[in-house]
């Protein structure tokens, strides 16, 4: 986009080595083709959830389980929470990132579970460098238009895990962060009190 | 193809000839096209200068909701048999296929004015006169398209995002489209008045069966939304874009490990 990003300074070039030798894990970018893996197992298990004939509350509770381990829900919290994320104390940071992960699967687990009996195909995987790896996914319905589902993965947890989705071009992070400011101020902004509001929410 | 990602080279408006039917909109297509560069929608972050007055149209939107059109998309498609209500929904659907030709041909979108075409031929002589929608059956779905979109591709900016009473989300580029294809429209000019009639009656019953199709995503933005407003403005801001883009909206790209 901005090409200025591509003029590396002989500086930038040393700083970066550096941090490359410092942290010999982090930061060598993912490949879309391990971030399309990582979707293919996405896909997989939810489509072995909602087509297995699991109660709702059987099935979002496999979400939960799915999405802690390929969602980066730290990230996804923290991103969302915003501002009052820093001035949280850290017993409320990982009570917020518990509440809200168990919010997130209520709420996409129930979306996923519309999703029975479609056809859910990865279409394409784009490197948008410090974006993420961006993979597409289709899903079909008989007789119907189909649904564009698209999932921003990145490895810098350490391990490949999806930071966003977005159905339809409308963004996981964008809406909840919405969310979790108006209800932030329903709760006259006391932290507590929001995190105790979200557990029955979505 | 992404003509949507930057800049497009020029747009020569005398190229496109809007022909006589834009023509007294001209002026003010003129007006609100912006330099090159700027964005096409508003993205969720950006300030929502229209905040107050669209908060005041939400709240009375949300209130006919409730108490008309969604109590009476229940009774219609209790009441109204499923092949008689998909048949009123086609033709509708298959009315609206001419004026997507046009604006399809207005975008340069070939394929999308001869998906259109096809469909409407299809559907008119396969699917007696569009009551059936042999064309999805084949494939063929149907994918709408407006003079906002238009005026889109021709480098018009949106402005800032509009909550409309009845027609809900919007944007001044879109609201002002809604216009233009309103009197643009080729099929009333062809059909006698009273097949106009039986058409309006046709178009209202299909925001029934609308409503009844959109049943869950309405349910979540305006009924469990913290935020029933700012849920249905980012929705729509962040699927039109998505639209226009004719893929997924690299502003609406996110680094959440860059926090600060």
């Amino acid at each position: 986009m901005h090409s200025s990003n591509l003029t590396l300074s002989r500086r930038g070039v040393l700083a970066g080595s550096a941090a490359l030798i410092a942290l010999p894990h982090s930061a060598l970018a993912l490949s879309p083709d391990q971030a399309t893996a990582l979707i293919r197992k996405v896909v997989d298990e939810t489509n072995k959830i909602v087509n297995s004939g699991a109660s709702k509350a059987q099935a979002l509770a496999q979400f939960e389980t799915m999405f802690s381990r390929y969602a980066d829900v730290p990230i996804i919290a923290r991103s969302v929470l915003g501002p009052p994320w820093r001035s949280a104390s850290g017993a409320q940071q990982q009570a917020f990132v518990a509440a809200f992960q168990g919010y997130l699967a209520r709420k996409y687990g129930s979306e996923f579970r519309e999703y029975r009996g479609a056809q859910i195909d990865i279409t394409k995987a784009v490197d948008q460098g410090n974006k993420g790896v961006v993979v597409s996914t289709i899903v079909r319905f008989p007789g119907e238009a189909p649904v564009a589902v698209d999932w921003q993965v990145s490895d810098r947890s350490g391990s490949p895990k999806a930071f966003n989705l977005f159905i339809e071009g409308v963004s996981m992070l964008s809406t909840e962060r919405s969310e979790i400011s108006a209800i932030l101020a329903q709760n006259r902004n006391d932290l507590d009190a929001m995190i105790a509001a979200l557990k029955s929410r979505g | 193809m992404r003509i949507w990602n930057g800049c497009r080279e020029s747009v020569d408006m005398t190229k496109l000839r809007p022909g006589k039917l834009l023509m007294p909109f001209g002026g003010l297509a003129l007006m609100l096209l912006t330099a090159c560069g700027g964005q096409t929608v508003p993205t969720a972050t950006d300030p929502d200068p229209l905040e107050g007055v669209n908060r005041t149209v939400h709240a009375f939107n949300k209130g006919l909701d409730r108490a008309v059109l969604k109590p009476t998309s229940e009774v219609y498609v209790t009441v109204v048999p499923p092949p008689v209500r998909g048949g009123v929904s086609n033709g509708v659907s298959n009315l609206s296929e001419p004026l997507n030709v046009v604006n399809y041909t207005l975008q340069g979108n070939v394929e999308g004015a001869v998906r259109s075409f096809m469909r409407f031929g299809m559907n008119t002589v396969f699917g007696l006169g569009g009551l059936l929608d042999p064309a999805s059956d084949a494939g063929l779905f149907e994918d709408s398209t407006d003079f906002g979109e238009t005026l889109a591709v021709w480098g018009v900016n949106s402005g800032p995002y509009v909550e409309l009473p009845l027609f809900g989300p919007s944007t001044v580029r879109d609201t002002f489209g809604l216009g233009v294809d309103f009197v643009a429209d080729p099929v009333p000019r062809v059909l006698s008045s009273e097949a106009n009639t039986y058409v309006i009656g046709a178009q209202a019953a299909d925001v029934l069966q609308t409503r009844n199709d959109l049943a869950r995503v309405i349910e979540a933005l305006f009924y469990e939304s913290a935020d029933s407003y700012a849920a249905t403005r980012i929705a729509y801001l962040q699927n039109r874009a998505r639209d226009l883009n004719q893929g997924l909206a690299l502003e609406d790209l996110e680094d959440p490990y860059a926090f600060e």
